[in-house]
């Protein structure tokens, strides 16, 4: 009776509330999500690349895009969460910015279902990447929101100097930052080969 | 020593079930309610996601909404009260929250019957699962009675918000708002399931 009484008071003395329901760690798994795209080159190339095909583009896929990707993205990350095994997943992240760094760059104009389907497929490789990280418990939605909001947010980036299409000198600069993102894209996946 | 050991036992049961839906420890009751909805990410974004909806139909629709929102609130109230409870408040919230992502992000006007049942679907879930677990009966009513103002509050907002914006950049900004809160609480829906 005395070794139970024991280990029930070392039990009260660890015991924590439930923690399914707190708010404690919604900052901490706000940050991490967002920081999640943010500290990936590669993440930051292919989503600016997203925004700046979808400017160069214009209405609607100025907005498609964007709305479609993060939704692909979601897809993705059901299938890292459920442990669905993707081959390839660091080489299709890689060549996500080869490919639309490409598309910027040669100022290519597919029809708007084969430019959603194009970005769509890269997004499956994202979402499959920060899916596979989405920590369990409380901070789970916040870090999900963060990293769909920092990827929303480098769209829009993208998006912003896409606009200097616009502007005959402008257009030659967004091609030119579409062909940078390529030459990255392509560092990416020298490292991984 | 018998009464020691059942007495520290059922402290360590208690101790847990006192502080489980506690959102900011130490702020209970009517406050802690009030703060509910706005600090549990799950909840701001159904109520966000349906103020959104909303905020795309007419003013008297509007306010229909809204009315059938607070007025479900109220009826869960009465069904909490009669005992009712259910475990899987949360999952429906994160399902509401995403089939209202889904519908701004493919910029779907339901009609107003659909419209009506998804308000007091996400209202229902919200007030379910934002029951404390504190011993007292008032102590429950008042944090409820905070949860229902400000989830009724922060929907409306969102409505204002999304009725204030600009036509054409305002339908394609919601649109982008709706796919982001889909695409979050579908991950996390997925994460849920899978545990």
């Amino acid at each position: 009776m005395k070794r139970l009484a024991a280990i029930a008071l070392l039990t009260l003395a660890v015991a924590t509330p439930a923690a399914a329901h707190t708010g404690e760690d919604l900052a901490g798994g706000f940050a991490g999500g967002f920081m999640h795209p943010l500290l990936g080159p590669d993440h930051i190339a292919a989503m600016l690349a997203v925004g700046l095909w979808g400017a160069f583009l214009g209405a609607p896929a100025i907005f498609i895009l964007p709305v479609v990707f993060p939704l692909v993205m979601a897809a993705g990350g059901v299938l890292g969460i459920l442990g669905v095994p993707l081959p390839g997943i660091e080489i299709g992240i890689a060549g996500s910015a080869l490919v639309l760094g490409l598309m910027v760059a040669l100022a290519a104009r597919p029809h708007l279902v084969v430019a959603a389907a194009l970005v769509g497929a890269f997004a499956i490789f994202h979402g499959h990447a920060h899916g596979t990280e989405l920590p369990d418990g409380a901070d789970a939605l916040a870090y999900a929101l963060g990293f769909v909001i920092a990827t929303g947010l480098l769209h829009l980036a993208g998006i912003g100097f896409g606009w200097l299409t616009q502007y005959p000198g402008g257009r030659m600069a967004v091609r030119a930052a579409g062909g940078a993102i390529a030459i990255a894209g392509l560092v990416f996946l020298g490292r991984l080969i | 020593m018998r009464r020691a050991a059942l007495a520290a036992v059922s402290l360590c049961f208690a101790s847990a079930a006192a502080q489980a839906h506690t959102v900011i420890a130490g702020i209970g009751g009517f406050p802690g309610g009030l703060l509910h909805p706005l600090l549990v990410p799950a909840h701001a974004l159904a109520l966000i996601a349906l103020g959104f909806l909303a905020g795309t139909v007419s003013r008297p629709m509007q306010i229909m909404l809204m009315t059938v929102f607070a007025g479900a609130a109220v009826a869960s109230f009465g069904l909490i009260a009669m005992a009712y409870s259910t475990t899987q408040a949360e999952t429906l919230v994160l399902l509401l929250g995403a089939a209202t992502g889904l519908l701004l992000a493919a910029n779907i006007t339901p009609p107003f019957p659909f419209a009506a049942i998804l308000a007091a679907a996400i209202s229902s879930a919200v007030i379910f699962d934002s029951v404390p677990q504190v011993l007292t009966v008032s102590e429950t009513a008042s944090a409820l009675t905070g949860t229902a103002l400000s989830a009724t509050a922060l929907a409306a907002a969102a409505a204002i918000v999304a009725g204030a914006l600009p036509q054409h950049a305002g339908t394609i900004a919601i649109r982008i708002a709706g796919s982001w809160i889909a695409a979050s609480a579908i991950m996390v829906l997925a994460l849920r399931l899978s545990a």
